[in-house]
């Protein structure tokens, strides 16, 4: 049996056990009582990735983008013919799989057969089969997947807002890829990538439910082979990423009722310490509370005016490798929305922030973060998003508690200023403004 | 999963599913009425306009305050079509007492949202004319911005042809130019009309003071006299007559199949687990004949599933496409639901069906709003069980009542969403 790390939150009544499975594997175990369990098998491993060698190879390899997602749905389709939904209908486990920037993340939820399903999940993930009639086939159907968010506004929104805040950051990918740059994907390539990213030292297995952590390792010791020591080497090419925002607006026409907008606000100061990471996370998360919720003057006085609809939503995304935060709603006028939120940022800069408001955010936040650890779902996901970054879920309430009302103040005069932010705009078909 | 119903006011009925899985417990207040073209669009103004204020905290600043003060409980408007009927009102979502250092969350939260609906912010007897310009353009952008996702557009348009005339054609939000035509006196009177008249269903579903939450709204509703119209149920067509062909144009990039076909049963005729199992084999999950053939073999496109509305008895099929591939993805849809009218199921594809659904009913216990909403959706239905007792029905299920229930489905509408410089 390997060492077995227990974590407990006695507030939040939860824990988890850890281990480093013999074959070079983390695995984390959060035992939670509900019918629902759910595993997520993770590498890191996503659309930023697409330069790399390891450390004995004498150059980098490069990729066409869009190969981490192409390969993820090539996981599915197992050696003769079968697919890995197929052994799962055997279970009654529902399965899925997700491709983001930094992650590829293989997951299932099961409410019974659960270490049966865990084994068709740990074998289908370690066993490659690619060969140029199923890449072929892919092609067809990923091409339809890109056509498909072509035409989704809020996916175009995001993606030309990323475009504007950086000239570099290889966030400015998009995941899946265009339909010219997976049609260069072969089942050579999907090997070196696969043999490269999806060694189990670079993975990592998390479950929460009603699950025994011997009978996890008991599994893992079934399916899983020695994974070679190995070094993996990422080029980003980022080192001349400007500090401000590559270009101040991103726009496109569709066919929607109305415009909608991001306000980009670009950030570069990113911690290496991941506590560190964590608790500016949070510290923004209670100031975005503080200057764009639903009791602030910015959503009242904006919404008075039929300036926005209800969906005023914001978030800040903070890892290793990019920082940002993002306003985004619908209106009939963004530039207006973009000029208020200029003003409105330098009038509570001069002004300072209120303290009862910090205090009003601070709990919502809190709260939030309390109510985060109800779904077997929502906890794996968190967790494996935090252990990539090298956080621990655990640790957010303390980590919300120790905020301060000084932190947020200086947050807000050094994240904030003109040169950072970028606006992303969706217009209807038609109507574009010059 | 009923632990309590209590009924505290004539057509009001107060319903406690408690568990003690969750750090948070959940509120919710539904009006339940007939889908009609004169009321919906009021009907679903009433939540925006009450959630602008109350006389006791007159602003949304001052009630989302007060909320952000209760552990950031939040509060929902709802408003859903489902089926002949149209269901309105609140959730609200409370952390529980007891991460609260000592705040009185339950009861504090009831009481705001008993304010909010009960206890309006009035001027001169009725609604703020200045909140509701506000949300007259706020209702009218939902329902224009219909058009942004268009697989859902492209259903409700399938839905809406196939329903002409009807409750089932009414649409969630109502028509803009009624909208348009809302007064604060007449939105008032509709509002003391839900009051006095709508049946409402309450569920409290969590780990908390069921009997205070019940004193509080029986409180309120003692003080209103009430004569319940209760909504009826609407008679479906049972078969296409001929099938319909409806070509749209607008500028994008990928096309939008839809077919809408009748399937000869609602919930009423009851088989409410047989109908989602064929569902299921057809075109629901992952190992589906849609999934496996039209994605998988064809390579046609990235989705291609099937969903059955048990009320309307209409199920849809939609799939995103390349604007050439019409005729040959219709085929393709086409045949795999031939097959299963000639009783082409494996025994393996039944009984991995039967499992998935198993699973996706357990799962429903894991979700307060799900469970609120199985719940609420057989209170108005009356025709089916608990999700156990549903996964119990399915176990039995055969695949003679399978392709006996396929027999009767009939294609009515094949709606197309295509580009504008796409052929024909």
């Amino acid at each position: 049996m390997a060492d077995i790390i227990l974590k407990e939150n006695k507030m939040l009544g939860e824990k988890y056990y850890a281990f480093k499975h013999k074959t070079g594997l983390d695995v984390y175990v959060f035992p939670k009582k509900m019918t629902t369990s759910y595993a997520l098998f993770a590498t890191r491993y996503g659309a930023i990735d697409n330069k790399f060698k390891l450390a004995d190879d004498e150059k980098f390899t490069e990729v066409p983008d869009g190969i981490a997602h192409f390969l993820e749905h090539k996981m599915f389709e197992c050696e003769g013919g079968v697919d890995a939904f197929e052994l799962y209908a055997k279970t009654g486990a529902s399965a899925n799989a997700y491709t983001s920037n930094a992650m590829t993340a293989y997951l299932f939820s099961s409410t019974e057969k659960f270490y049966e399903s865990l084994e068709i999940l740990l074998d289908f993930v370690t066993h490659p089969y690619f060969t140029e009639q199923t890449v072929q086939k892919e092609q067809g159907i990923i091409g339809e997947e890109i056509r498909m968010y072509d035409d989704h506004p809020g996916a175009r929104l995001e993606k030309g807002l990323l475009q504007a805040m950086y000239k570099y950051n290889k966030m400015r990918i998009d995941v899946a890829g265009t339909v010219e740059s997976i049609a260069k994907i072969d089942a050579e390539i999907l090997y070196k990538c696969y043999n490269t990213f999806y060694n189990l030292r670079n993975m990592v297995l998390v479950i929460c439910g009603d699950v025994d952590y011997k009978e996890v390792e008991k599994t893992c010791d079934k399916i899983l082979r020695n994974a070679p020591k190995q070094e993996i080497i990422r080029a980003y090419d980022d080192e001349k990423e400007p500090r401000e925002v590559f270009e101040k607006r991103a726009k496109c026409a569709l066919s929607v009722s109305k415009p909608i907008f991001a306000i980009g606000i670009k950030d570069m100061d990113i911690s290496s310490d991941p506590d560190k990471r964590m608790r500016k996370a949070y510290a923004m998360n209670i100031l975005n509370d503080m200057l764009f919720s639903q009791s602030s003057e910015f959503y009242n006085e904006l919404y008075d005016k039929n300036l926005i609809s209800h969906d005023l939503s914001y978030s800040f995304e903070h890892t290793q490798r990019c920082s940002f935060n993002q306003l985004s709603s619908e209106s009939q006028d963004p530039e207006k929305i973009y000029d208020f939120f200029v003003s409105y940022i330098k009038k509570i800069q001069k002004n300072g922030l209120d303290r009862e408001t910090f205090e009003l955010a601070k709990r919502t936040i809190y709260a939030s973060c309390i109510k985060s650890f109800d779904s077997t779902e929502e906890i794996a996901n968190n967790m494996v998003y935090n252990l990539f970054d090298g956080a621990d879920i655990l640790d957010t309430p303390d980590i919300i508690n120790s905020i301060d009302f000084e932190y947020v103040s200086e947050l807000l005069s050094s994240m904030f200023k003109e040169e950072y932010y970028a606006m992303s705009v969706v217009e209807p078909i038609g109507k574009e403004q010059k | 999963m009923i632990t309590k119903t209590l009924k505290i006011a004539e057509g009001v009925n107060i319903n406690y599913i408690r568990t003690d899985k969750f750090k948070s417990n959940i509120i919710s207040f539904n009006f339940i009425t007939q889908a009609q073209n004169e009321a919906v669009h009021l009907n679903s103004m009433i939540p925006l306009i009450l959630l602008r204020g109350c006389r006791k905290y007159p602003t949304q600043s001052e009630i989302n305050k007060k909320l952000q003060y209760l552990y950031s409980g939040v509060i929902d408007t709802k408003n859903e079509k489902h089926g002949e009927f149209q269901i309105f009102g609140f959730d609200i979502d409370m952390l529980n007492d007891k991460y609260a250092n000592g705040a009185e969350i339950t009861k504090d939260s009831t009481e705001l949202l008993c304010d909010i609906i009960f206890d309006p912010y009035l001027d001169k007897g009725a609604f703020s004319e200045q909140y509701l310009e506000n949300e007259k353009i706020n209702l009218i952008d939902t329902i224009e911005a219909e058009i942004n996702n268009k697989t859902k557009y492209s259903t409700n348009r399938c839905v809406e042809e196939m329903s002409k005339g009807t409750a089932f054609a009414v649409k969630r939000f109502g028509e803009v130019e009624n909208v348009e035509k809302i007064t604060p006196k007449t939105l008032y009177d509709a509002y003391l009309k839900a009051l006095k008249t709508i049946p409402v269903e309450i569920y409290v579903v969590g780990d908390c003071d069921f009997e205070l939450i019940a004193d509080e709204f029986e409180k309120r509703f003692s003080n209103i006299e009430r004569t319940i119209i209760a909504p009826s149920f609407a008679q479906i067509k049972r078969k296409a007559e001929k099938v319909s062909e409806i070509d749209e144009k607008q500028d994008i990039k990928q096309g939008k199949l839809c077919l809408g076909f009748r399937t000869g049963k609602n919930i009423q005729d009851g088989d409410y687990h047989v109908a989602h199992l064929f569902s299921e084999i057809f075109g629901a999950s992952p190992t589906s004949k849609l999934f496996v053939n039209v994605r998988e073999k064809m390579s046609l496109c990235y989705y291609c599933r099937s969903m059955l509305s048990q009320r309307t008895g209409i199920m849809l099929v939609a799939a995103g496409i390349k604007f050439e591939d019409k005729e040959i993805t219709q085929k393709a849809i086409l045949d795999q639901l031939e097959a299963i009218k000639n009783g082409d199921i494996s025994q393996e594809e039944l009984e991995n069906a039967k499992r998935s659904l198993r699973n996706s009913y357990m799962q429903v216990y894991d979700n307060p709003s799900a469970m609120q909403t199985w719940t609420l959706y057989r209170a108005i239905s009356e025709n089916y069980d608990i999700p156990i007792g549903e996964a119990e029905k399915v176990e039995k299920t055969t695949v003679e009542e399978i392709s006996a229930y396929a027999k009767n489905i009939t294609l009515d509408t094949v709606y197309f969403l295509k580009g504008e410089d796409a052929n024909g």
